[in-house]
């Protein structure tokens, strides 16, 4: 699915988080937003979600302005905040089985994906646990199952790599994340490290202030930068200090 | 139950005694025994009939003072009920806390003979109560010279009054055991400090007990019981008789509390694992590894796990269409995206049975406690039944909103509704909550019409205009469900933060609201009934105008879907 975002401003206030910002994303990438604290970054996954309505600007769905009566595309995103939203009295399975359902993609076949899933992120045996009772990172992987098992053309994860999850957990959903962007799915997540992004992202979108700094692949950053080994970090010193 | 044997006992006794008796030896030790370890007695068994005779005293000086038996009575009401509040958590500590339980649970025996054994323990220790009630009356029939025939009158009333208590006790232990029943022992001692010894207040609250003596007394469960102390009284009105019938549904209550009790009872005695640190190859690893096995025995294993996902269950609609007939209707009402919505929403399962149930007690319970009251006291009946209408219209309204898809989340300083991080829709979500309150329409019409009939004969109303009043009260809570659903989605929302864009929206629903405010006052207060006909009508239409509006602006994203605080603003 193809993301537009075009002319996007949205202010709490006085702060504008997001300064008309535009953006395309084509299907099947993996994109990085990255940002000093405040920067705008889990404002523009809002906005995508249609949690934030843009005070100007649109969001753009295959060229289809969201709105929130438009159902039928907001189905094919699923947003993933830093805390996963869960019924925490409720299993695991019994979340997960929840959110399937909602997005319409408990069909014939999911059973064995889900058992994958449970199995990968070492959660089977606590399945039919509450979530409640489970760590942050066992939460955050049992919201990460039910994305990757409703498996939306648009995955929005909000700090996946500051989630508590284990060395094992991150590297599956690396793996799964991969996958799906092959399949022609769109992973946009947010982080803070910046070696993460470096190698686990097609493109990457450098938010400040809320405007959009650099939106490019790792290639073209580096070729743009002075230091080439070294391209985010040397960014991230450049945007420190213009502050 | 008996967890030993008393013939046992005794020939044991019996033969030690004759075995002492007989030879000199033995009887030196004896005695030699007997002076290191003499006999304990406890002081507070000793000392607690002490309290009893306090307290007759004390009922016995409320009585002189106020030359008004009612006002003695309810110094006897309020004593009983604060002990039933105290024996509460008497009951629950004797249950769950009783010292002989860890070793009770090591011994052969099941939870039901060991939940026997301390129940009659603590009836046993509640006896002490049944000897504060015969003191308490005991004084008042000494003061009125009661012959033998009305003694006996006396004891037959404080054994139901005590029979009243441990019932009350047992009802609030298995109903309401959080609630801090230890104060009711703190709050006895604070009442006979102001009706006794503080000269700031003692005068106040005899002079007051008079007026609101009657109150206690019929208000109070166990006030029914003391009641029947004024069928004693010369020239006896016999409509007392008729407290017979609460006092003996008290009683028969402590069946179903036991029961209650009984059926999530088990002691466990909380055990502190071993420490981390174990030494390898010690007895304590040993008991490690064997605590571990026990428990993966016990655990369902991976394999089942994965025969449970592989066999969809855990995919399968929670069946919560089998918990009553109205719920039925309503699974075979909703379409299969609403199954799914009604899912979210509810994740327990909708409940419409259950709480009606709740919501008709409440009403039985007013009405029981009101219909005598108003033969008495009407002024007190109609706030009586004003409050219980009152919490009634509350659970009603709680039925027919209460949706765990408008909870809040919190993601990164603010917080998000459910439905909006799952994008769920306005209508479908609405559609689907508005049909669980159309099922239960009926319910609600009954509901309003013996609220509203309950009131017309307490308020003297006239039938005709009760059943009005019933079925329009309907209406208002049906329309309620509409605006209950709109604030259940704004209530996660930043749409009363004041911007040029959302000042249009803000003036429409707030004049909405002022129009449907106005509506439903003229609905039931306008004095023609045609025109207070139109403005029900027209209530109605607002209600749903107000719903209507909301979700236009709701789709054109005229706010956030989520709220922050308000410094961030």
């Amino acid at each position: 699915m193809k993301i537009d975002l075009r002319g996007v401003l949205k202010a709490y206030g006085s702060v504008r988080a997001l300064d008309y910002v535009s953006l395309q994303i084509e299907p099947g990438q993996i994109v990085s937003l990255l940002g000093l604290n405040g920067a705008g970054k889990t404002t523009l996954i809002r906005c995508l979600a249609g949690i934030a309505a843009p005070d100007k600007g649109g969001v753009y769905f295959d060229d289809q302005e969201y709105h929130r009566d438009r159902l039928d595309l907001r189905r094919r995103i699923h947003l993933l905040p830093d805390f996963p939203f869960h019924f925490w009295e409720q299993t695991i399975v019994r979340n997960i089985a929840i959110v399937l359902r909602l997005f319409e993609a408990d069909g014939p076949g999911v059973e064995q994906q889900v058992l994958q899933l449970l199995r990968e992120f070492d959660l089977l045996p606590l399945a039919l646990k509450p979530v409640a009772t489970l760590s942050r990172g066992q939460s955050y992987k049992a919201g990460l199952a039910a994305l990757i098992a409703a498996d939306r053309e648009v995955w929005l994860l909000d700090e996946p790599f500051a989630s508590g999850m284990d060395p094992h957990g991150i590297d599956m959903f690396k793996r799964f994340a991969r996958a799906a962007a092959e399949r022609g799915r769109t992973i946009i997540y947010s982080t803070q490290l910046l070696d993460i992004a470096e190698r686990f992202s097609d493109r990457v979108c450098v938010i400040h202030k809320g405007e959009v700094r650099a939106f490019d692949t790792l290639e073209g950053l580096r070729a743009r930068a002075e230091d080439k080994n070294n391209v985010l970090t040397e960014l991230f010193r450049q945007l420190r200090s213009s502050e | 139950m008996k967890l030993h044997s008393p013939a046992f006992e005794k020939a044991l006794r019996r033969g030690a005694k004759s075995a002492i008796r007989k030879s000199r030896d033995l009887k030196r030790a004896f005695r030699r025994v007997r002076r290191q370890h003499p006999r304990h007695y406890s002081v507070v068994r000793l000392g607690r009939p002490v309290l009893s005779v306090v307290i007759a005293v004390w009922v016995w000086s409320v009585a002189k003072q106020t030359e008004h038996v009612a006002s003695a009575l309810a110094i006897i009401t309020l004593t009983a009920f604060l002990s039933a509040s105290y024996r509460a958590r008497n009951l629950l500590d004797h249950l769950y806390a009783a010292p002989d339980l860890p070793a009770l649970a090591l011994l052969p025996i099941s939870p039901e003979a060991i939940f026997r054994w301390e129940f009659q323990k603590f009836v046993r220790q509640a006896a002490f109560s049944l000897l504060d009630l015969i003191a308490a009356f005991g004084s008042l029939a000494l003061s009125f010279q009661f012959d033998a025939a009305r003694w006996a009158g006396v004891l037959l009333i404080a054994v139901l009054t005590w029979a009243g208590l441990v019932a009350g006790a047992a009802l609030g232990a298995a109903y309401f055991p959080r609630v801090p029943f230890r104060l009711g022992g703190a709050m006895l001692v604070v009442l006979f400090w102001l009706t006794t010894v503080s000269d700031t207040f003692r005068d106040y609250f005899v002079n007051l007990l008079p007026a609101c003596a009657l109150g206690i007394n019929l208000v109070l469960p166990l006030g029914w019981p003391v009641s029947l102390f004024h069928l004693l009284m010369p020239n006896p009105h016999w409509s007392w008789l008729y407290l017979l019938l609460p006092v003996g549904i008290l009683i028969w209550s402590l069946k179903s509390s036991l029961a209650r009790l009984r059926s999530y009872y088990e002691f466990q005695e909380q055990t502190v694992p071993p420490a981390p640190d174990i030494v390898p190859g010690s007895e304590w690893e040993e008991a490690v590894e064997q605590s571990v096995s026990e428990d993966a025995l016990q655990a369902v294993g991976p394999t089942e796990m994965e025969e449970i996902v592989m066999s969809r269950q855990f995919l399968a609609e929670p069946p919560w269409h089998q918990r009553g007939w109205f719920e039925r209707k309503l699974w075979d009402w909703l379409t299969d995206r609403e199954k799914v919505l009604a899912e979210f929403a509810f994740p327990n399962g909708i409940e419409i049975r259950r709480p009606w149930k709740h919501i008709v007690i409440t009403l039985v319970i007013t009405c029981f406690l009101a219909g005598p009251l108003s033969l008495v006291f009407p002024t007190a009946s109609i706030w009586l039944l004003g409050l219980g209408l009152f919490a009634g219209a509350c659970q009603v309204l709680a039925q027919l909103g209460g949706a765990r898809a408008f909870g809040l989340v919190q993601s990164s300083g603010i917080s998000i509704p459910m439905y909006a991080a799952y994008g769920v829709g306005y209508r479908e979500l609405a559609r689907m909550l508005f049909k669980r309150v159309v099922v239960q329409i009926p319910l609600l019409v009954a509901y309003a019409l013996a609220a509203s009939l309950m009131l017309g004969y307490v308020a003297r109303f006239p039938l005709a205009a009760s059943l009005t009043f019933g079925i329009k009260a309907a209406g208002v809570f049906f329309a309620a469900s509409f605006v209950i659903t709109t604030f259940g989605f704004s209530s996660g929302t930043n749409d009363t933060h004041v911007r040029a864009r959302t000042l249009v929206f803000i003036c429409l629903m707030v004049s909405s609201a002022v129009a449907g405010l106005i509506l439903g006052l003229a609905a039931f207060l306008w004095p023609k009934p045609m025109t207070s006909w139109v403005c029900w009508l027209v209530f109605l239409l607002n209600a749903y105008a107000f719903f209507r509006i909301y979700g236009y602006f709701y789709h054109k994203n005229y706010f956030d879907l989520m709220r922050m605080p308000q410094q961030q603003v």
